[in-house]
């Protein structure tokens, strides 16, 4: 569908409207700033959800397309497009951001400007990231995200703040400038074989490169998106950035900057490299697996509540890379609705953390203990955003760790690139582990924290949730439910989009001819 | 003996070749003014007047390189000087950083006790050397040009004269200066020998017509002026001199030194790899490295990575950002690698440089407090203090390291396109990982700025010049507009090499 009305634009641009228009707000007048912000993020949230339903999820490829020439003698276009995939991660970017800003209004107090403006620029990278069908343009958005995460960290954040910014900008753009070379190469060689200079992110797709090449470019891709998804072993960024980061920034960074990562390897990296991506499956299903269970095992051992958390993520987003190279319809879609899930349920867990830190300035378990008595909603919220996050069935966490967990079961592609039968099941077994293991650390943490004998007398005086936390959790308990429930809601959108993704990068990995080639070989022998 | 050239300058033509240098005529006119004008005022009056006279001329000085843009390249004095877009283009760098300096001058050297008319004098002077370096076609007008450009710099280095640290600087900048010079002249006396002329094409023509490289004293020759200019750009290993001369004068000579007479240096190198030296860039077959691509490749990753470490432990913004503008040098070589696309991508970095440069040194020279305090730690808590200006200098730090949307990200983005489309992977990867080298130090200003806790007494704000925020309002803009909208500026820089090749 194209509207004739650059849709797409106004949600990737009104937050840089509010962003400058929050710097005309006199510095004394702070709730103004937080207003404004949180207003234009709704607006914004309004809209993305216009686009969620004028989005025809019964087409292929990408809508509501919006092209014009930017600098045309680099190659470099103003190229706007959504398909499923990019549809689902655009809405719940806008939907977790006034989330986000509305969790600051007690918390932020100092520089409250620089702040919203920080959140609506990164918001502007982000929405830009997922949208920009250009390559360049894509990595320019790509860019943008560091500098206002960088001063959300460094600014706003915790004691080892300048520690966790720095390392957090440093691991990101390194990953990020050998991108940058390998979309050079990708660029001329399309050039050298077409004739005309083009950064299209779909023509670039016809490139044909030599194998070699192929493995070179999708190592350096696989780097700038293996950091920021973290993958085991580049995470060591992410705890520091998550702990340091004042709780929006975490909300921000877990839900949509580390689905940058993954939703790069989906957009980027597997299509523009098939045969790469399918040599180098084993490695990464491996490095998934070993992500769930490595995070997983230390998530159990930490004393802060925020790091556990953190380390929760690297296990879940390793069940996400381990859906995508599992590559059926089953694994792809379960691995991208984790990847939503992820957003709201571990968003909402950085959000009840940072509520208790307000409160008590303390995240270490050891200093809480059966709080539920005084904080009874509060332990109900935390309660179901960590049944969401281990998968109860009902609750969003199910349906996607489920759907992922039969994919790998069932994946035709690993067997294949393993060269063993039992490879799949092997992966979805040890990934089912994971599972389990999730349950224990997130389990026993909630034991800990909310239950048992109140011995601490501060504990005894906690205020439970105010009315503003309150409208913070509600919409993602809301979206938990929605999602556990009815999950065809948000799939039906990406079907499409999926099929086409994993049809592509099958037939032109040439997997397809690689399982006749196995499929044959028994027969020769007989 | 002199070369038959000059001497043929026959009088009939003159005015005619007048024409062809009349933005290097502006600028020294305007030196001459400023002398003049100086004399007349009266001892204790303020000087600002002949700073405002001289971005009068300089001014004018880029009217005159503009309204001849488009029009094809003319020769003049017998071919000494050409009158092209290149000379033009780059006429247009000299003067606005000449300009932005100026107005930090303005705006600074009051506090410094140093106002005086000689710096701006001396400042168009050398901004007149450097417009005939870029226009020169001929050994001997390069010289001349280069000393036109390095003489008045070496006592703009020195012009704090209560300063021992500027009298070093000044000292330094042209014992070593007058080191290279030597080098040069000698260079240039030994491919004289060789071709039996000192035009650039002449230089040209030997080596297309027989090979090179059992021409020992053509191979010397070309040797010694690539390391006379090179000792200009400050590229590892000549560099040694950058960083005392940056750190010691004048901040508003430091933000000239850093971008104009870097860019004139490089203006010279382009035309004398491109127009004189071309067929040198390789060596026979087989040994393909032998020639100056393989020597500047060698020279440009020592120039970036050894500048972008030492960067890395320096406590002095002043000191830092010298190491920075080294390392930059080192990117911009790249360029020289990378034939046509090579030498625009140049040309668009240089200007993207000088503003981000120039702004730079400004904030510096803006938040530099009587005492001369240029350490990291004078910069803790500027974000608070001087929320305007703190931005600012972020905007250009980001640009430097190369982060859209910023002039920084383009001209570093337009190089490595060049290099990359020139197959050079390895160097474009190492200058890609420099880049995030020097990410780090950039952003430890950024850390000192807005992340530090502040420890000290606070200090009274800095009272704001007008001439430093104009200086550092167009630069940000600039900046950031080069980085929104590039289309303009990278078709002039593409328009203007070709007259190159």
């Amino acid at each position: 569908m194209d509207l004739g009305f650059p849709l797409l634009s106004l949600v990737l641009w009104l937050p840089l409207l509010g962003a400058l228009l929050v710097l005309l707000v006199p510095r004394s007048k702070p709730q103004i700033a937080r207003n404004l912000t949180l207003g234009v993020s709704l607006l914004d949230l309004a809209l993305a959800l216009v686009l969620f339903f004028l989005f025809d999820p019964d087409r292929t490829g990408v809508q509501l397309v919006e092209k014009w020439e930017w600098i045309e003698s680099l190659g470099v276009a103003y190229y706007l497009g959504i398909d499923g995939i990019s549809l689902l991660l655009v809405v719940m970017t806008a939907f977790l951001a006034p989330i986000a800003i509305l969790s600051t209004y007690k918390a932020i107090e100092k520089r409250v400007r620089g702040f919203m403006f920080s959140v609506q620029l990164l918001q502007v990278g982000m929405l830009g990231a997922f949208m920009a069908l250009d390559v360049f343009f894509f990595y320019i958005f790509w860019e943008l995200m560091l500098i206002p995460m960088y001063f959300i960290i460094g600014i706003w954040g915790g004691p080892r703040r300048i520690y966790a910014a720095v390392k957090f900008f440093l691991f990101t753009l390194l990953g990020s400038v050998l991108m940058l070379v390998a979309i050079l190469v990708v660029f001329f060689t399309h050039y050298a074989q077409t004739g005309f200079y083009t950064a299209d992110l779909f023509q670039l797709y016809e490139t044909s490169l030599t194998a070699t090449v192929q493995l070179w470019m999708f190592l350096a891709f696989a780097l700038a998106f293996a950091i920021k998804v973290p993958m085991f072993p580049f995470h060591t960024w992410l705890p520091d950035a998550h702990v340091e980061a004042p709780t929006a920034g975490s909300v921000i960074l877990a839900a949509v900057l580390l689905k940058m990562g993954t939703y790069g390897f989906i957009r980027f990296a597997f299509p523009l490299f098939p045969q790469a991506a399918v040599w180098f499956t084993p490695l990464i299903a491996i490095l998934a697996v070993v992500s769930i269970i490595y995070g997983a095992l230390v998530a159990m051992v930490q004393q802060d509540v925020k790091k556990l958390v953190a380390y929760s993520s690297v296990s879940h987003l390793g069940f996400v890379m381990l859906g995508i190279v599992a590559l059926n319809s089953a694994s792809v879609s379960g691995g991208l609705l984790q990847m939503i899930n992820h957003g709201i349920s571990t968003g909402m867990l950085f959000l009840l953390v940072g509520m208790i830190y307000e409160r008590r300035h303390t995240r270490l378990i050891s200093d809480f203990g059966g709080i539920a008595k005084p904080m009874r909603w509060y332990a109900v919220c935390f309660m179901i955003a960590t049944l969401a996050s281990i998968g109860l069935p009902g609750t969003n966490g199910f349906v996607g760790e489920f759907l992922v967990l039969i994919g790998t079961f069932n994946s035709e592609a690993l067997p294949i690139v393993f060269g063993s039968e039992a490879a799949g099941m092997v992966l979805a077994a040890v990934a089912g582990l994971g599972v389990i293991l999730g349950a224990v650390y997130m389990l026993w943490m909630v034991q800990r924290v909310f239950f048992g004998p109140l011995k601490k007398p501060e504990n005894q005086k906690l205020k439970d949730l105010t009315l503003r936390e309150v409208v913070v959790l509600v919409p993602l308990i809301v979206v938990i439910f929605l999602i556990g429930l009815f999950p065809n809601l948000f799939l039906s959108k990406v079907e499409r989009s999926i099929d086409a993704f994993i049809q592509d990068v099958r037939e032109r990995s040439q997997l397809v001819q690689m399982a006749v080639v196995d499929a044959e070989v028994p027969d020769a022998d007989r | 003996m002199i070369p038959d050239s000059i001497a043929e300058i026959s009088a009939s033509q003159v005015p005619g070749d007048l024409m062809a240098i009349l933005p290097f005529l502006v600028a020294v006119a305007g030196g001459l003014v400023v002398i003049i004008v100086d004399l007349l005022m009266r001892p204790k009056a303020s000087r600002q007047a002949l700073g405002i006279l001289s971005l009068l001329f300089l001014v004018l000085m880029i009217l005159a390189c503009l309204v001849d843009v488009g029009k094809p390249p003319e020769m003049a004095f017998s071919d000494l000087v050409v009158a092209d877009d290149f000379s033009r283009f780059l006429g247009v760098i000299f003067a606005v950083a000449a300009a932005l300096s100026a107005l930090t001058a303005i705006g600074r050297l009051p506090d410094e006790g140093a106002a005086r008319g000689e710096f701006y004098a001396l400042l168009l002077f050398a901004t007149g050397g450097a417009c005939l370096l870029a226009q020169a076609t001929d050994l001997i007008s390069m010289f001349i040009g280069l000393e036109c450009l390095s003489i008045p710099a070496y006592i703009l280095a020195a012009s704090l004269r209560r300063d021992p640290r500027s009298a070093e600087a000044g000292f330094k900048y042209f014992i070593l200066g007058a080191f290279a010079t030597g080098f040069l002249v000698y260079g240039i006396a030994l491919l004289y020998g060789a071709a039996g002329s000192t035009q650039l094409k002449e230089i040209a023509r030997l080596c297309a017509t027989q090979p090179w490289t059992g021409n020992l004293m053509l191979i010397v020759g070309a040797l010694l002026v690539l390391v006379g200019l090179l000792f200009k750009i400050a590229a590892v290993p000549f560099h040694m001199w950058a960083p005392d001369v940056y750190q010691g004068s004048p901040t508003p000579a430091t933000a000239f030194f850093a971008t104009a007479v870097k860019a004139a240096a490089f203006a010279a190198l382009l035309r004398v790899l491109f127009m004189a030296l071309p067929d040198m860039r390789t060596g026979t077959a087989g040994y393909e490295d032998a020639g100056w691509a393989g020597l500047l490749t060698v020279i440009a990753i020592l120039t970036m990575s050894v500048a972008n470490l030492i960067a890395l432990v320096q406590n002095d913004v002043k000191r830092l950002l010298a190491y920075s503008s080294i390392a930059h040098a080192g990117y911009l070589i790249i360029g020289l690698l990378c034939n046509q696309e090579g030498a625009a991508a140049i040309l668009f970095y240089l200007a993207a440089y000088t503003f981000m440069t120039v702004g730079a040194f400004a904030l510096v020279a803006y938040f530099e407090h009587k005492s001369g305090g240029t350490s990291m730690t004078e910069y803790v808590g500027l974000g608070r203090r001087h929320p305007v200006a703190a931005v600012a200098l972020c905007i250009l730090l980001f640009s430097l390291a190369g982060i859209p949307p910023t002039a920084g990200f383009f001209s570093k983005f337009y190089l490595f396109r060049a290099a990359v489309n020139e197959g050079f992977i390895v160097l474009t990867v190492v200058a890609v990982l420099n880049s995030v080298v020097s990410a780090y130090y950039y952003l430890r200003v950024t850390v000192a700025m807005y992340m530090e806790d502040e420890t000290q007494e606070k200090k009274p704000a800095v009272k704001a010049s007008f001439a430093i925020a104009l200086a550092v309002g167009i630069c940000v803009l600039f900046v950031l507009l080069m980085g929104v909208h590039p289309t303009p500026y990278l078709d002039a820089a593409r328009s203007s090499v070709l007259s190159l090749f």
